[in-house]
């Protein structure tokens, strides 16, 4: 069932959904003719100004028959061609009626729109005198790299192999991590041009069918053009896209992946693209890292705890600047508030402007640092670290402590393990400030209750996204700001509403042991 | 449908404009009046005093600033034509009161009314009397001593964490000037070689100045409060016939690791009674003489024990024949007798006067010290 | 059917709604009442004052437990007639908005006083209906989880307090009743303002999962809202001198001011506005419950329409006028009344109602 449905056409769901596959070419689906030559004729129709569509008549020794070996060059694999298809076509005498054909996946179609969609996505079609069925070949071998070791999401312990640009080899990857009868893996296509394979891994007997449920009718819905990466997939079927949160997980780790499918929450995997989709996704997930459970309980308990830390940091601590240097510096002790106006003394601009100023310096040299290829990537470190912390200062232009501050909120900002997250953080921390830069520390505090307002209203994919702080799941705390030992995470979090909890039994050796 | 929350920035932003940031003061736009002072002239008009930190690269660190007004907040208001910034008394540290004010002013304490009316302004500067003119405390520089809010503050802060000063806040002070059962009392200063603490000044309910305390005998005071800082010291003459030293060998230097205080009060005979207990555990930790700690230890404790209890007298008799109570045994009346209480608790210090106040202090060496 | 079903709360929930809404500016208020009332032996007015409130909630939980799947609305629409149900509608609507009115103009007043002097009180009031808006939106579900973490984000209000502690001093509680009983006794009615907002318990009975612990969760709930009022009221008592208790407006903020932490000055400006998720459970679940009100009355299901108009209409108004501190106080006083009229005297009679009602059925059936 699932190798039918990468050809396209068969598929129930394809059939249901309005503006399936086969949509961008307005054609009914129409059967072949049994005549070879009418076909060629209507192939060269269907693929005019085809230069890599290759058409290889031949004669089918086994039995005497006329047929065109019909595939586009760049996609396929040559030598599965030359010496699974085409010789043995050509040298076999085959005792029985089968066609001496020697590749694993074969499926008999019956009209052009499958054609077309198989021949597009790299596989071979033979085409036969005299029949009105045509043999699709999985002779797929387009351009594909190894799996590397993850580039954003290193891990100290964990395994050295990311996702890579092939569903089929992500799927086998997700499997050897759990050889189970219960993982599933549900397929879809989307997009009428893109025709983008989409498949939602999880594991049937822990997952919650109601919210497959959602998943399913999310993706099916979809009526677009072209899918080139996951992250589109993200934004189209996130609950609250105008979220400064991100509300579902995207990651390039195979085992991050797993544990998530083992916990109950669903992957979603998209050809073509590196990255794989988690859901449904809470506040908390975004703060874990696979890392924390291969360390030892207690130091990922304080990682986890410095990361909650500096996320709090990097939201807030340029608002609180500027709401103590230019609202409520009763609060800051004196001594402190001395050294701080004997820096702010000199600056010509409003702290507000200083911190802006500074915030998007940082952002730019940060986004400066991204894209450049990364001999550059570190001279622009240099030069902005020289000239915020040097030049800009001696200059008179920022006091210190606002480097010192934009310094601290920048380090707080790596730390978070998700870059989504991060993001978000940018985001609000810049609503933050322009909130505190009006009312002061009120200011803050309003923003900072709008957005807890808004983030315990948020849902991803019908499940609160603030569980378990509200609503309160106090059993789901084991791994959340603390990560307990694993012994005592012995159910699944709620947060996924699973249908089986129950994870592992007590792995506890008891008594002197 | 859910713009408002998501779009909060642009919001705020947007009403930005529309509204202005009518308290935004920038920290180096204020001038942040660290010490107040109140005086009064010769022709007993008050005299507002600040001392504000000057945020730019001047070679002074701090402009001192004195005006004639009738209300601390009508003296703001003739001080702000003198500063650069904006004039602000959220960050006062210390308020300074001259002596002569505190004597003259009746109901002084109400021109402190607008530190505690203005929600902003702070309740927690320490409170201190200075015995002399201000243009003294404002417009004096010592080169080795840092800005003068950071010197009264350090000074009073020492002072204090060695029992030897009160440290009484500007609630504090409140809380006394509306408690029937005790007496107000702020630390003295004055400047002589430099400017130093002198001890604590007694005030009576109405605020009026009375006496004052040295340090050492504000040591006994902050002890009877029971709020005596990590560990106190007293220095302590024991009688010759036990050192068997004469004159100059005769001391010894303790200092406290636990003190007790138990205050007892009762009602008896048309005044109130009140029986202290005072229990030190205390090191020693200076012997000028040559007695054997082991073999006399019990008499040496005995003899501490009275020679702090002469102390302990006299303070009570200073207090009683002043007719102020600083420590506070009127809370204990009050606690205790509140019928009999309520007949004297509009002149407490009166009632105090005649009470008779007996005090036991006991004493036993925790630690020798590592010599014999 | 259920009418309210994907919109339950837990019983954590309702606890934390119940005892959010009495304490928020009660928690300011009280010591000062009580001391006015009985003075220093106030605290034993709070525990009577708490002990009546419990029990006029348990009679709520009985009332309602006649309609498991309705509020107390559907309740009197079925037991009275449609008219009555939609008459009290109206009438609790316009109470739950004076109360939520009341919290947000005293809330605006402490921040506008101790905070933000110079800004107007109208728009610092608006500002503050923005994260109402946002919390109240998503229904009683969502003010279940806002109640939650904003008291679990304010547990750290016990701590701060605990720095007050060295400047307590304890003989001041007593004596204990030195002038015996009568004080206390009538001091008992003017602690009921500050447990108002049980009538919720008259809407979120039918969004509760559990239905069978409301009786326990009202009693939790009750004894939260006590163990925070005595915790202040008993710290107030010995931080201040009694002449002081009457002279000061705020105790438990004035008490903070006392505090100066190595790393902060003046904490109590950090507590108002942290102190602000507390304060807000005053007016957003009430503003949520007059919408709930108004849409019922409209029959309309979708409360937040009604939400919308309230909020803006708030927002206007204040635009144009804000209480002065010693309004609020007045307008306090008046809730005080309708308060005790609607939570305490209405559930009794309603009860007694729904009592003589069966009872008439009961006999009427078998004859």
């Amino acid at each position: 069932m699932r190798i039918l449905s990468l050809f396209g056409g068969k598929s129930r769901r394809n059939v249901r959904r309005p503006g399936g596959s086969s949509g961008g070419h307005a054609l009914p689906d129409e059967p072949f003719a049994t005549d070879l030559r009418s076909n060629l004729d209507k192939l060269g129709k269907l693929f005019p100004d085809t230069l890599d569509l290759t058409v290889r008549r031949l004669q089918i020794r086994a039995t005497g028959e006329d047929a065109a070996l019909v595939y586009i060059d760049g996609l396929t694999d040559k030598i599965d061609i030359h010496t699974g298809i085409i010789r043995p076509l050509l040298m076999e005498t085959g005792a029985s009626g089968e066609l001496p054909i020697e590749i694993g996946r074969m499926v008999r179609i019956y009209g052009w729109n499958d054609l077309t969609v198989a021949v597009l996505k790299g596989s071979s079609v033979l085409l036969v005198e005299g029949s009105d069925e045509a043999i699709v070949m999985r002779t797929g071998g387009w351009p594909q790299r190894d799996p590397t070791d993850p580039k954003m999401e290193t891990s100290l312990r964990g395994a050295q192999m990311g996702f890579v640009e092939t569903i089929e080899q992500n799927v086998a990857m997700i499997r050897r991590y759990l050889p189970d009868r219960e993982l599933k893996f549900k397929n879809f296509n989307v997009g009428r041009r893109g025709n983008t394979q989409v498949s939602i891994a999880y594991l049937e007997d822990v997952a919650n069918p109601d919210i497959l449920r959602e998943l399913e009718d999310r993706i099916g819905r979809l009526d677009i053009d072209l899918i080139i990466n996951t992250g589109e997939l993200a934004e189209l079927i996130e609950d609250n896209p105008y979220s400064p949160f991100p509300q579902l997980i995207i990651t390039e780790r195979p085992d991050a992946a797993v544990s998530q499918i083992a916990q109950g929450r669903f992957a979603v995997l998209v050809d073509r693209s590196p990255t794989v989709l988690i859901g449904p996704a809470s506040f908390v997930s975004f703060f874990q890292n696979i890392d924390d459970y291969s360390t030892r309980w207690s130091i990922a308990t304080f990682i986890r705890m410095l990361r909650f830390l500096a996320f709090f940091i990097s939201i807030s601590l340029p608002a609180f600047y500027i709401a103590v240097t230019s609202f409520n510096f009763e609060l800051v002790p004196i001594k402190l508030l001395i050294t701080i106006g004997t820096y702010r003394g000199t600056v010509p601009f409003a702290p507000f402007i200083e911190a802006a100023f500074m915030e998007l310096t940082l952002e730019m040299i940060r986004e400066a640092g991204v894209r450049l290829p990364s001999p550059i990537g570190q001279t622009v470190g240099i030069v902005g670290g020289i000239v915020i912390g040097q030049a800009i200062v001696q200059a008179g232009l920022i006091s210190n402590i606002m480097v010192v501050v934009v310094a601290f909120t920048a380090i707080s900002s790596f730390i978070l393990p998700n870059l989504d997250m991060v993001a978000a953080v940018r985001i609000i921390r810049f609503s933050l400030m322009a909130a505190a830069s009006l009312f002061g520390i009120f200011g803050l505090l309003l923003g900072l209750m709008i957005l807890v307002g808004h983030m315990i209203s948020l849902e991803t994919l019908g499940t609160p996204f603030s569980t378990p702080f509200a609503p309160m799941r106090f059993s789901d705390w084991r791994d959340t700001v603390v990560r307990s030992p694993l012994w005592k995470l012995t159910r699944r979090p709620l947060g996924a509403h699973p249908v089986q909890t129950r994870r592992q039994g007590d792995n506890r050796r008891k008594g002197d042991g | 449908m859910k713009r408002i929350a998501r779009k909060l920035g642009v919001a705020l932003l947007s009403l930005g404009p529309l509204t202005g940031c009518y308290d935004r003061v920038d920290l180096e736009d204020a001038s942040l009046s660290l010490v107040a002072g109140v005086d009064i002239t010769e022709d007993h008009r008050t005299m507002s005093y600040t001392s504000i930190p000057v945020f730019s690269k001047a070679e002074k660190k701090s402009q001192e600033l004195k005006v004639v007004a009738n209300t601390q907040r009508q003296g703001r208001g003739k001080l702000d034509a003198f500063t650069v910034g904006s004039f602000n008394g959220r960050k006062i540290k210390v308020i300074a009161l001259s002596k002569r004010f505190v004597q003259e002013t009746p109901d002084w304490f109400r021109y402190m009314d607008i530190y505690f009316r203005d929600g902003r302004n702070p309740i927690t500067p320490r409170v201190i009397l200075f015995d002399g003119k201000l243009d003294q405390l404002f417009f004096y520089h010592s080169p080795s001593q840092p800005m003068l809010p950071l010197m009264l503050m350090g000074m009073i802060k020492s002072a204090s964490d060695r029992s030897e000063s009160v440290a009484t806040t500007l609630q504090e002070l409140h809380r006394q000037m509306n408690e029937e059962g005790q007496t107000p009392f702020l630390t003295q200063m004055s400047i002589k070689q430099d400017a130093m603490i002198d001890g604590t000044s007694l005030l009576d309910h109405q605020g009026r100045y009375v006496d004052m305390l040295s340090m050492p005998e504000t040591v006994l005071l902050r002890v009877l409060q029971k709020k005596t800082g990590e560990s106190v010291g007293f220095t302590l003459r024991l009688p010759p016939g036990l050192t068997g030293s004469s004159g100059e060998a005769d001391w010894v230097s303790i200092s406290t690791e636990r003190v007790k205080v138990k205050i007892g009060s009762a009602y008896a005979g048309g005044r109130f009674k009140f029986s202290v207990h005072v229990r030190f555990s205390a090191s020693v930790v200076e012997k000028l003489s040559s007695l054997d700690l082991d073999d006399h230890q019990r008499e040496a404790e005995l003899a501490c024990a009275e020679e702090l209890r002469d102390k302990f007298e006299a303070l009570i008799g200073k207090l009683q024949q002043k007719k102020v109570d600083p420590v506070g045994f009127g809370i204990y009346a009050r606690a205790y007798h509140y019928q009999r209480f309520k007949q004297v608790k509009d002149n407490w210090g009166e009632a105090f006067g005649q009470a008779d106040v007996q005090i036991r202090v006991s004493v036993a060496f925790a630690d020798e010290g590592s010599v014999k | 059917m259920k009418k309210y079903a994907f919109n339950e709360i837990t019983t954590m929930q309702f606890i934390f709604i119940i005892s959010g809404i009495a304490i928020s500016y009660g928690f300011i208020e009280i010591p000062q009442v009580l001391y006015k009332g009985a003075g220093n032996s106030g605290w034993i007015v709070l525990i009577l004052g708490s002990l009546t409130t419990m029990a006029a909630n348990l009679v709520i939980v009985q009332a309602m437990k006649r309609m498991p799947d309705g509020t107390i609305l559907d309740l009197l629409a079925k037991y009275a007639g449609r008219w009555v149900g939609k008459a009290a509608a109206i009438l609790l609507s316009a109470y739950f908005l004076y109360f939520a009115y009341t919290g947000i103009v005293y809330s605006t007043r402490v921040i506008k006083a101790r905070i933000l002097q110079e800004t107007p009180a109208y728009m610092t009031l608006i500002m503050l209906l923005i994260p109402a808006y946002v919390v109240a939106r998503g229904g009683i579900r969502i003010i279940g989880r806002y109640a939650e973490l904003s008291m679990g984000l304010s547990l750290w209000i016990p701590l701060v307090f605990a720095v007050v502690w060295k400047h307590t001093h304890w003989l001041y509680l007593l004596p204990v009743l030195p002038d015996g009983w009568r004080p206390v006794w009538n001091a008992v009615p003017s602690t009921f303002f500050y447990f108002l907002g049980f009538g919720s318990t008259a809407f979120l009975y039918p969004f509760l999962k559990n239905k069978e612990k409301a009786a326990l969760g009202v009693c939790c709930a009750q004894l939260i809202t006590l163990s925070a009022y005595l915790f202040i009221t008993l710290l107030s008592f010995a931080f201040f001198s009694p002449g002081e208790l009457t002279k000061i407006n705020q105790l438990s903020i004035y008490m903070l001011k006392a505090v100066e932490l190595p790393f902060v000055e003046q904490v109590e400006g950090l507590f108002i506005v942290l102190y602000l998720f507390i304060f807000s459970m005053s007016w957003i679940p009430p503003f949520q419950l007059s919408a709930f009100c108004l849409s019922w009355f409209a029959d309309r299901a979708d409360h937040r329409m009604t939400l919308r108009i309230i909020l803006a209409g708030t927002a206007v108004f204040s635009y144009f006028y804000v209480p002065g501190f010693n309004t609020s106080y007045e307008m306090g006083d008046w809730l005080e009344k309708m308060g005790i009229l609607v939570e305490y005297a209405a559930p009794v009679l309603l009860l007694g109602y729904l009592l003589l009602y069966d009872a008439v059925r009961g006999r009427r059936r078998p004859s």
